[in-house]
Protein backbone atom coordinates (compact mmCIF):
# COMPACT_ATOMS: atom_id res chain seq x y z
CA UNK A 1 0.00 0.00 0.00
CA UNK A 2 1.07 3.49 -0.88
CA UNK A 3 1.47 6.07 2.10
CA UNK A 4 -1.02 8.79 1.94
CA UNK A 5 -1.98 11.68 3.28
CA UNK A 6 -5.83 10.85 3.67
CA UNK A 7 -7.14 8.57 6.07
CA UNK A 8 -9.78 5.89 5.04
CA UNK A 9 -12.92 6.35 6.67
CA UNK A 10 -13.06 2.66 8.11
CA UNK A 11 -9.91 3.90 9.78
CA UNK A 12 -11.39 6.29 11.93
CA UNK A 13 -14.82 4.35 13.16
CA UNK A 14 -15.25 2.64 16.31
CA UNK A 15 -14.17 -0.94 15.71
CA UNK A 16 -15.37 -3.97 17.67
CA UNK A 17 -18.30 -2.52 19.65
CA UNK A 18 -20.08 -5.45 19.49
CA UNK A 19 -17.31 -7.67 20.76
CA UNK A 20 -17.35 -8.42 24.82
CA UNK A 21 -14.32 -6.80 25.02
CA UNK A 22 -12.93 -3.81 23.44
CA UNK A 23 -10.77 -0.56 23.31
CA UNK A 24 -11.08 2.96 21.12
CA UNK A 25 -9.07 5.56 21.21
CA UNK A 26 -9.34 8.89 19.65
CA UNK A 27 -6.34 11.01 20.54
CA UNK A 28 -5.18 14.63 20.11
CA UNK A 29 -1.76 16.22 21.33
CA UNK A 30 -0.84 19.74 20.41
CA UNK A 31 2.71 21.18 20.82
CA UNK A 32 2.63 25.21 20.95
CA UNK A 33 4.16 28.07 22.19
CA UNK A 34 2.45 30.77 23.84
CA UNK A 35 4.32 34.00 25.73
CA UNK A 36 7.56 32.46 24.52
CA UNK A 37 7.03 29.25 26.80
CA UNK A 38 6.65 25.59 25.55
CA UNK A 39 3.15 24.03 26.04
CA UNK A 40 1.11 20.90 25.32
CA UNK A 41 -2.01 20.42 25.79
CA UNK A 42 -3.84 16.51 25.53
CA UNK A 43 -7.51 15.72 24.70
CA UNK A 44 -8.11 11.65 24.68
CA UNK A 45 -11.59 10.08 24.20
CA UNK A 46 -10.77 6.21 24.94
CA UNK A 47 -13.99 3.56 25.18
CA UNK A 48 -14.44 0.32 26.08
CA UNK A 49 -13.84 -1.92 29.00
CA UNK A 50 -10.63 -3.01 28.67
CA UNK A 51 -9.07 0.36 29.54
CA UNK A 52 -12.05 2.05 30.88
CA UNK A 53 -14.09 4.54 29.44
CA UNK A 54 -12.75 8.36 30.13
CA UNK A 55 -12.17 11.90 28.58
CA UNK A 56 -8.94 12.93 29.18
CA UNK A 57 -7.51 16.68 28.85
CA UNK A 58 -4.43 17.61 30.17
CA UNK A 59 -2.33 20.87 30.13
CA UNK A 60 1.32 20.69 30.85
CA UNK A 61 2.72 24.24 31.34
CA UNK A 62 5.42 23.80 34.11
CA UNK A 63 8.98 22.53 33.11
CA UNK A 64 10.46 19.76 35.39
CA UNK A 65 10.80 20.42 39.17
CA UNK A 66 13.99 18.33 39.47
CA UNK A 67 15.96 18.63 42.92
CA UNK A 68 18.87 16.45 43.24
CA UNK A 69 19.27 15.01 46.42
CA UNK A 70 22.81 12.77 47.30
CA UNK A 71 21.83 9.82 45.83
CA UNK A 72 18.81 10.62 43.48
CA UNK A 73 17.27 13.17 41.39
CA UNK A 74 14.02 13.73 42.56
CA UNK A 75 10.92 14.97 39.95
CA UNK A 76 8.19 16.76 42.49
CA UNK A 77 4.51 17.35 40.79
CA UNK A 78 4.21 20.35 38.77
CA UNK A 79 2.07 23.30 40.15
CA UNK A 80 0.09 24.49 37.28
CA UNK A 81 -0.36 21.77 35.00
CA UNK A 82 -4.15 21.15 34.62
CA UNK A 83 -5.56 17.54 34.45
CA UNK A 84 -9.47 16.80 34.01
CA UNK A 85 -11.07 13.44 33.51
CA UNK A 86 -14.34 12.62 33.18
CA UNK A 87 -15.11 8.73 33.89
CA UNK A 88 -17.95 6.12 32.55
CA UNK A 89 -19.66 8.11 29.72
CA UNK A 90 -21.25 6.97 26.95
CA UNK A 91 -20.07 7.00 23.74
CA UNK A 92 -22.04 8.84 20.85
CA UNK A 93 -20.97 8.24 17.44
CA UNK A 94 -22.13 8.87 13.77
CA UNK A 95 -20.49 8.25 10.60
CA UNK A 96 -21.11 10.01 7.32
CA UNK A 97 -18.97 9.45 3.72
CA UNK A 98 -16.79 11.75 4.76
CA UNK A 99 -16.88 12.37 8.54
CA UNK A 100 -16.59 10.17 11.88
CA UNK A 101 -17.66 11.89 14.66
CA UNK A 102 -17.52 11.16 18.14
CA UNK A 103 -18.50 12.39 21.32
CA UNK A 104 -17.93 11.60 25.06
CA UNK A 105 -18.65 14.46 27.92
CA UNK A 106 -17.09 17.44 27.26
CA UNK A 107 -14.71 16.46 23.98
CA UNK A 108 -16.10 15.88 20.68
CA UNK A 109 -13.82 14.63 17.62
CA UNK A 110 -14.78 15.36 13.75
CA UNK A 111 -12.36 13.17 11.95
CA UNK A 112 -12.27 13.06 8.32
CA UNK A 113 -9.80 11.75 6.05
CA UNK A 114 -7.96 15.23 5.04
CA UNK A 115 -8.35 16.53 8.45
CA UNK A 116 -9.72 16.06 11.92
CA UNK A 117 -11.03 18.61 14.75
CA UNK A 118 -11.22 18.00 18.53
CA UNK A 119 -13.84 20.37 20.66
CA UNK A 120 -13.43 20.29 24.54
CA UNK A 121 -15.63 22.91 26.90
CA UNK A 122 -15.69 22.26 30.15
CA UNK A 123 -15.20 24.15 33.54
CA UNK A 124 -14.37 27.54 31.86
CA UNK A 125 -11.90 25.83 29.68
CA UNK A 126 -12.33 26.03 25.66
CA UNK A 127 -10.42 24.30 22.96
CA UNK A 128 -10.95 23.88 18.45
CA UNK A 129 -8.19 22.60 16.93
CA UNK A 130 -7.63 21.16 13.71
CA UNK A 131 -5.27 18.49 12.75
CA UNK A 132 -3.79 18.41 9.27
CA UNK A 133 -1.71 15.62 8.35
CA UNK A 134 1.69 16.95 7.66
CA UNK A 135 2.58 13.89 5.46
CA UNK A 136 1.76 10.40 4.87
CA UNK A 137 -0.35 8.84 7.82
CA UNK A 138 1.58 6.42 9.55
CA UNK A 139 0.17 2.75 10.81
CA UNK A 140 1.26 -0.01 13.17
CA UNK A 141 2.51 -2.67 11.14
CA UNK A 142 2.84 -0.47 8.19
CA UNK A 143 -0.53 -0.53 6.87
CA UNK A 144 -4.00 0.54 7.50
CA UNK A 145 -5.86 -1.69 9.64
CA UNK A 146 -2.91 -4.25 10.29
CA UNK A 147 -3.06 -6.10 13.18
CA UNK A 148 -0.53 -6.55 15.58
CA UNK A 149 0.39 -9.12 17.91
CA UNK A 150 2.11 -6.43 20.66
CA UNK A 151 1.65 -9.42 23.55
CA UNK A 152 0.55 -13.25 23.37
CA UNK A 153 -2.83 -12.16 24.12
CA UNK A 154 -2.96 -8.18 22.95
CA UNK A 155 -3.96 -7.91 19.22
CA UNK A 156 -3.58 -3.95 18.21
CA UNK A 157 -4.42 -1.89 15.04
CA UNK A 158 -4.25 1.82 14.54
CA UNK A 159 -3.13 4.78 12.32
CA UNK A 160 -1.15 7.82 13.52
CA UNK A 161 -0.81 11.19 12.04
CA UNK A 162 1.88 13.51 12.64
CA UNK A 163 -0.05 16.67 11.70
CA UNK A 164 0.00 20.54 11.74
CA UNK A 165 -2.23 21.75 14.37
CA UNK A 166 -3.98 25.35 14.12
CA UNK A 167 -6.97 26.72 16.42
CA UNK A 168 -7.32 28.03 19.47
CA UNK A 169 -7.34 27.38 23.67
CA UNK A 170 -8.94 29.52 26.13
CA UNK A 171 -8.40 28.99 29.95
CA UNK A 172 -9.12 31.17 32.88
CA UNK A 173 -10.65 33.79 29.72
CA UNK A 174 -7.08 33.71 28.02
CA UNK A 175 -7.34 33.06 24.63
CA UNK A 176 -4.30 31.49 23.56
CA UNK A 177 -3.73 30.96 19.30
CA UNK A 178 -2.41 27.92 18.37
CA UNK A 179 0.18 27.14 15.93
CA UNK A 180 1.80 24.15 16.57
CA UNK A 181 2.94 20.43 16.08
CA UNK A 182 0.58 17.30 17.15
CA UNK A 183 -0.71 13.70 16.83
CA UNK A 184 -3.89 12.61 15.96
CA UNK A 185 -4.75 8.79 16.64
CA UNK A 186 -6.73 6.34 16.62
CA UNK A 187 -6.25 3.14 17.97
CA UNK A 188 -8.63 -0.05 18.75
CA UNK A 189 -8.11 -3.90 19.73
CA UNK A 190 -10.46 -6.26 21.25
CA UNK A 191 -8.10 -8.45 23.17
CA UNK A 192 -5.35 -7.06 25.97
CA UNK A 193 -3.83 -8.77 29.06
CA UNK A 194 -2.26 -6.37 30.63
CA UNK A 195 -1.09 -8.28 32.95
CA UNK A 196 1.29 -9.73 30.21
CA UNK A 197 3.37 -6.42 29.42
CA UNK A 198 6.55 -5.89 31.71
CA UNK A 199 7.86 -2.94 29.52
CA UNK A 200 6.85 -0.41 26.99
CA UNK A 201 7.63 2.43 24.82
CA UNK A 202 5.54 4.17 22.64
CA UNK A 203 7.10 7.50 21.07
CA UNK A 204 6.19 10.15 18.59
CA UNK A 205 8.63 12.41 17.41
CA UNK A 206 8.09 15.77 15.47
CA UNK A 207 11.14 17.37 14.26
CA UNK A 208 11.16 20.26 11.79
CA UNK A 209 12.43 17.93 8.60
CA UNK A 210 11.46 14.55 9.99
CA UNK A 211 8.73 13.01 11.98
CA UNK A 212 7.94 9.13 13.46
CA UNK A 213 6.54 7.11 15.72
CA UNK A 214 8.00 3.74 17.40
CA UNK A 215 6.36 1.42 19.81
CA UNK A 216 8.69 -1.40 21.66
CA UNK A 217 7.16 -3.83 23.81
CA UNK A 218 8.45 -6.67 25.73
CA UNK A 219 6.05 -9.30 27.89
CA UNK A 220 5.80 -12.63 28.75
CA UNK A 221 3.03 -15.28 27.66
CA UNK A 222 1.24 -17.07 29.67
CA UNK A 223 4.07 -20.12 29.36
CA UNK A 224 5.99 -17.66 30.96
CA UNK A 225 8.33 -17.36 27.75
CA UNK A 226 9.42 -13.85 26.41
CA UNK A 227 7.56 -12.03 23.81
CA UNK A 228 9.22 -9.01 21.80
CA UNK A 229 7.12 -6.73 19.87
CA UNK A 230 8.67 -3.60 17.58
CA UNK A 231 7.08 -1.21 15.01
CA UNK A 232 7.54 2.36 13.49
CA UNK A 233 7.67 4.37 10.98
CA UNK A 234 9.35 7.12 10.02
CA UNK A 235 9.17 9.97 7.51
CA UNK A 236 11.87 12.65 6.25
CA UNK A 237 9.58 15.65 5.56
CA UNK A 238 12.45 17.26 3.64
CA UNK A 239 12.90 14.55 0.78
CA UNK A 240 9.33 12.96 0.92
CA UNK A 241 10.95 9.71 1.84
CA UNK A 242 8.94 7.14 3.94
CA UNK A 243 11.33 4.88 6.07
CA UNK A 244 9.59 1.78 7.89
CA UNK A 245 11.68 0.81 10.64
CA UNK A 246 13.32 -2.47 10.48
CA UNK A 247 14.89 -2.17 14.51
CA UNK A 248 14.47 0.15 17.03
CA UNK A 249 15.87 0.50 20.66
CA UNK A 250 15.20 2.51 23.54
CA UNK A 251 17.70 2.75 26.15
CA UNK A 252 17.80 4.59 29.03
CA UNK A 253 20.89 6.72 29.92
CA UNK A 254 19.59 8.83 33.04
CA UNK A 255 16.85 8.08 35.74
CA UNK A 256 14.97 10.11 38.04
CA UNK A 257 12.96 9.10 40.80
CA UNK A 258 9.09 9.62 40.57
CA UNK A 259 8.43 10.86 44.28
CA UNK A 260 4.07 10.28 42.77
CA UNK A 261 4.73 6.81 42.01
CA UNK A 262 7.67 5.89 44.60
CA UNK A 263 10.36 4.60 41.83
CA UNK A 264 12.42 5.26 39.39
CA UNK A 265 11.71 6.47 35.41
CA UNK A 266 13.91 7.42 32.50
CA UNK A 267 14.39 10.95 32.75
CA UNK A 268 16.76 10.54 29.27
CA UNK A 269 16.55 7.89 26.83
CA UNK A 270 18.64 7.55 23.55
CA UNK A 271 17.04 5.71 20.80
CA UNK A 272 18.38 3.93 17.38
CA UNK A 273 15.99 3.28 14.94
CA UNK A 274 17.52 1.50 11.78
CA UNK A 275 15.69 1.66 8.14
CA UNK A 276 16.74 0.41 4.93
CA UNK A 277 17.67 4.11 4.29
CA UNK A 278 19.31 4.78 6.88
CA UNK A 279 20.07 5.15 10.97
CA UNK A 280 17.87 7.90 13.60
CA UNK A 281 20.04 8.45 16.50
CA UNK A 282 17.93 10.29 19.38
CA UNK A 283 18.31 11.86 22.78
CA UNK A 284 15.18 11.93 24.07
CA UNK A 285 14.43 13.80 27.38
CA UNK A 286 11.42 14.36 29.69
CA UNK A 287 10.07 17.66 29.12
CA UNK A 288 7.50 18.27 31.03
CA UNK A 289 5.63 15.98 34.24
CA UNK A 290 4.35 12.87 33.02
CA UNK A 291 0.41 12.66 32.32
CA UNK A 292 -0.70 9.81 34.88
CA UNK A 293 -2.76 7.72 32.75
CA UNK A 294 -3.52 5.51 35.43
CA UNK A 295 -2.88 6.06 39.36
CA UNK A 296 0.79 4.51 39.90
CA UNK A 297 -0.55 0.94 41.64
CA UNK A 298 1.03 -1.18 44.36
CA UNK A 299 -0.82 -4.52 43.85
CA UNK A 300 0.57 -5.88 47.07
CA UNK A 301 -2.07 -8.84 47.51
CA UNK A 302 -1.17 -9.94 43.56
CA UNK A 303 0.42 -13.56 43.35
CA UNK A 304 0.85 -13.73 39.41
CA UNK A 305 3.23 -17.19 38.90
CA UNK A 306 4.19 -17.38 42.03
CA UNK A 307 5.92 -14.20 42.02
CA UNK A 308 3.83 -11.69 45.48
CA UNK A 309 3.72 -7.99 45.12
CA UNK A 310 3.34 -6.43 41.68
CA UNK A 311 3.63 -2.52 40.86
CA UNK A 312 2.18 -0.77 37.62
CA UNK A 313 3.15 2.36 36.31
CA UNK A 314 1.10 3.97 32.78
CA UNK A 315 2.20 7.87 31.88
CA UNK A 316 2.54 9.77 28.72
CA UNK A 317 5.75 11.05 29.11
CA UNK A 318 6.37 14.72 27.18
CA UNK A 319 9.38 14.88 25.83
CA UNK A 320 11.79 16.90 23.81
CA UNK A 321 13.92 15.39 21.10
CA UNK A 322 17.82 16.13 19.57
CA UNK A 323 19.47 13.73 17.31
CA UNK A 324 20.60 12.84 13.40
CA UNK A 325 19.70 10.82 10.70
CA UNK A 326 22.31 9.34 9.06
CA UNK A 327 22.05 8.01 5.66
CA UNK A 328 24.07 4.44 4.27
CA UNK A 329 25.76 6.52 1.80
CA UNK A 330 27.01 9.12 4.77
CA UNK A 331 24.79 12.06 4.12
CA UNK A 332 23.79 13.58 7.83
CA UNK A 333 20.68 15.41 8.33
CA UNK A 334 20.35 17.01 11.86
CA UNK A 335 16.76 17.35 13.31
CA UNK A 336 15.62 20.24 14.73
CA UNK A 337 13.14 21.36 17.07
CA UNK A 338 12.05 17.89 18.59
CA UNK A 339 8.81 17.83 20.25
CA UNK A 340 7.22 14.70 21.12
CA UNK A 341 5.25 11.99 24.03
CA UNK A 342 6.83 8.99 25.14
CA UNK A 343 4.55 6.71 26.34
CA UNK A 344 5.68 4.43 29.23
CA UNK A 345 4.01 0.89 30.61
CA UNK A 346 6.05 -0.83 33.39
CA UNK A 347 4.31 -3.99 35.07
CA UNK A 348 7.04 -5.54 37.54
CA UNK A 349 7.55 -7.11 40.92
CA UNK A 350 7.15 -4.74 43.99
CA UNK B 1 -23.65 -7.27 56.63
CA UNK B 2 -23.85 -10.03 54.17
CA UNK B 3 -26.42 -13.06 55.01
CA UNK B 4 -25.11 -16.73 53.61
CA UNK B 5 -28.37 -15.98 51.31
CA UNK B 6 -26.73 -13.33 49.56
CA UNK B 7 -23.39 -15.20 49.82
CA UNK B 8 -24.61 -18.03 48.09
CA UNK B 9 -26.52 -15.66 45.49
CA UNK B 10 -22.80 -14.17 44.69
CA UNK B 11 -21.30 -17.73 44.37
CA UNK B 12 -23.65 -18.61 41.94
CA UNK B 13 -23.61 -15.57 40.05
CA UNK B 14 -20.07 -16.34 39.40
CA UNK B 15 -20.71 -19.49 38.01
CA UNK B 16 -23.57 -18.35 35.60
CA UNK B 17 -20.63 -16.26 34.47
CA UNK B 18 -18.91 -19.15 33.20
CA UNK B 19 -21.91 -20.18 30.61
CA UNK B 20 -22.88 -18.26 27.64
CA UNK B 21 -26.34 -17.35 26.82
CA UNK B 22 -26.20 -20.54 24.32
CA UNK B 23 -25.46 -22.76 27.29
CA UNK B 24 -21.71 -23.78 26.26
CA UNK B 25 -18.66 -22.73 28.53
CA UNK B 26 -17.35 -19.82 28.13
CA UNK B 27 -13.99 -21.27 28.32
CA UNK B 28 -13.80 -24.72 26.66
CA UNK B 29 -11.10 -26.81 27.88
CA UNK B 30 -10.77 -24.93 31.28
CA UNK B 31 -10.14 -27.69 34.62
CA UNK B 32 -9.07 -25.58 37.39
CA UNK B 33 -10.14 -25.43 41.46
CA UNK B 34 -10.95 -21.81 43.10
CA UNK B 35 -10.49 -21.63 46.46
CA UNK B 36 -12.36 -18.50 47.91
CA UNK B 37 -11.70 -17.17 51.27
CA UNK B 38 -13.97 -15.09 53.00
CA UNK B 39 -12.13 -13.28 55.59
CA UNK B 40 -14.50 -11.73 57.68
CA UNK B 41 -16.64 -14.89 58.38
CA UNK B 42 -13.40 -17.07 58.20
CA UNK B 43 -14.82 -19.49 55.80
CA UNK B 44 -14.11 -21.14 52.37
CA UNK B 45 -15.64 -22.11 49.75
CA UNK B 46 -14.45 -24.16 46.29
CA UNK B 47 -15.36 -24.27 43.12
CA UNK B 48 -14.22 -26.65 40.82
CA UNK B 49 -14.01 -26.04 36.47
CA UNK B 50 -14.13 -28.75 34.41
CA UNK B 51 -14.06 -28.17 30.82
CA UNK B 52 -15.05 -24.93 31.43
CA UNK B 53 -18.10 -26.32 33.32
CA UNK B 54 -18.47 -25.10 36.84
CA UNK B 55 -19.33 -27.73 39.11
CA UNK B 56 -21.64 -26.67 42.19
CA UNK B 57 -20.02 -24.91 44.72
CA UNK B 58 -18.73 -26.58 48.21
CA UNK B 59 -17.52 -25.02 51.43
CA UNK B 60 -14.43 -26.25 52.15
CA UNK B 61 -11.05 -25.58 51.99
CA UNK B 62 -9.23 -27.45 49.09
CA UNK B 63 -5.55 -28.92 49.31
CA UNK B 64 -4.32 -27.91 46.08
CA UNK B 65 -6.22 -25.15 44.55
CA UNK B 66 -4.98 -23.43 41.36
CA UNK B 67 -6.77 -19.99 42.46
CA UNK B 68 -6.69 -18.65 45.53
CA UNK B 69 -9.38 -15.60 46.27
CA UNK B 70 -9.35 -13.81 49.64
CA UNK B 71 -11.54 -10.94 50.20
CA UNK B 72 -14.22 -10.17 52.72
CA UNK B 73 -17.59 -11.36 51.94
CA UNK B 74 -19.21 -8.03 51.32
CA UNK B 75 -16.27 -7.23 48.98
CA UNK B 76 -17.46 -10.56 47.02
CA UNK B 77 -20.93 -9.51 47.02
CA UNK B 78 -19.77 -6.00 45.38
CA UNK B 79 -18.12 -7.47 43.08
CA UNK B 80 -20.77 -10.03 42.07
CA UNK B 81 -23.22 -7.14 41.48
CA UNK B 82 -20.99 -4.86 39.82
CA UNK B 83 -21.03 -1.82 42.31
CA UNK B 84 -17.07 -2.67 42.82
CA UNK B 85 -14.51 -2.42 40.14
CA UNK B 86 -12.37 -5.59 39.69
CA UNK B 87 -9.36 -3.14 39.55
CA UNK B 88 -10.00 -0.90 42.01
CA UNK B 89 -10.43 -3.63 44.76
CA UNK B 90 -7.30 -5.18 43.54
CA UNK B 91 -5.92 -1.53 43.61
CA UNK B 92 -7.04 -0.86 47.34
CA UNK B 93 -6.05 -4.05 48.18
CA UNK B 94 -9.84 -5.51 48.73
CA UNK B 95 -8.89 -8.55 47.53
CA UNK B 96 -5.88 -10.95 47.07
CA UNK B 97 -5.03 -13.10 44.43
CA UNK B 98 -2.79 -15.79 43.31
CA UNK B 99 -3.03 -17.39 40.09
CA UNK B 100 -0.90 -18.09 36.52
CA UNK B 101 -0.43 -15.50 34.17
CA UNK B 102 -2.89 -17.63 31.96
CA UNK B 103 -5.47 -17.42 34.75
CA UNK B 104 -5.25 -14.10 35.40
CA UNK B 105 -7.46 -13.51 32.06
CA UNK B 106 -9.61 -15.92 32.08
CA UNK B 107 -10.27 -14.65 35.96
CA UNK B 108 -12.22 -11.62 33.86
CA UNK B 109 -14.96 -13.90 33.18
CA UNK B 110 -16.49 -15.00 36.85
CA UNK B 111 -15.04 -11.89 38.61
Amino acid sequence: MQPSNRFEIDELTPKFLDQPEHFNDWYFTVHFEHGGRPLLAKFSITEGNLLGQATHFTFSQDPLRLETEPDAVVLHRALNDIILAEENLPLEHSCTDDTVQVKMGSLTAFCQPQQQRIVFDKEGIKADLTFTPRGPILHWKHKAGAVCQVTDVTRVSGSESLSDVRGEITINGQTMPVVGRGLFEHVWFSALNFFEIRHMNWIYAHFDEFYMYICHCESITSESRPFHFETGEMYMVINDEFMPADSLEVTPEQWVFLQEARRFIPLENSVVVRAAQGTLRLKVRLAHYPLILRPPTRLEGLTVDNVPGWQSLFFDGPVTLEGKFTYKDGRVVPLKGGVGINEVIRMGAL
Amino acid sequence: MVTQEMLLEALEKARARMIGADGTPVLPGWDRKIQYHFTDIDEYWAMVVEDGRPQPVTREELDDPDIRLTMSAETFVGLMDKTLSGLVAMTTGKVKVKASMADMRKMQVFM
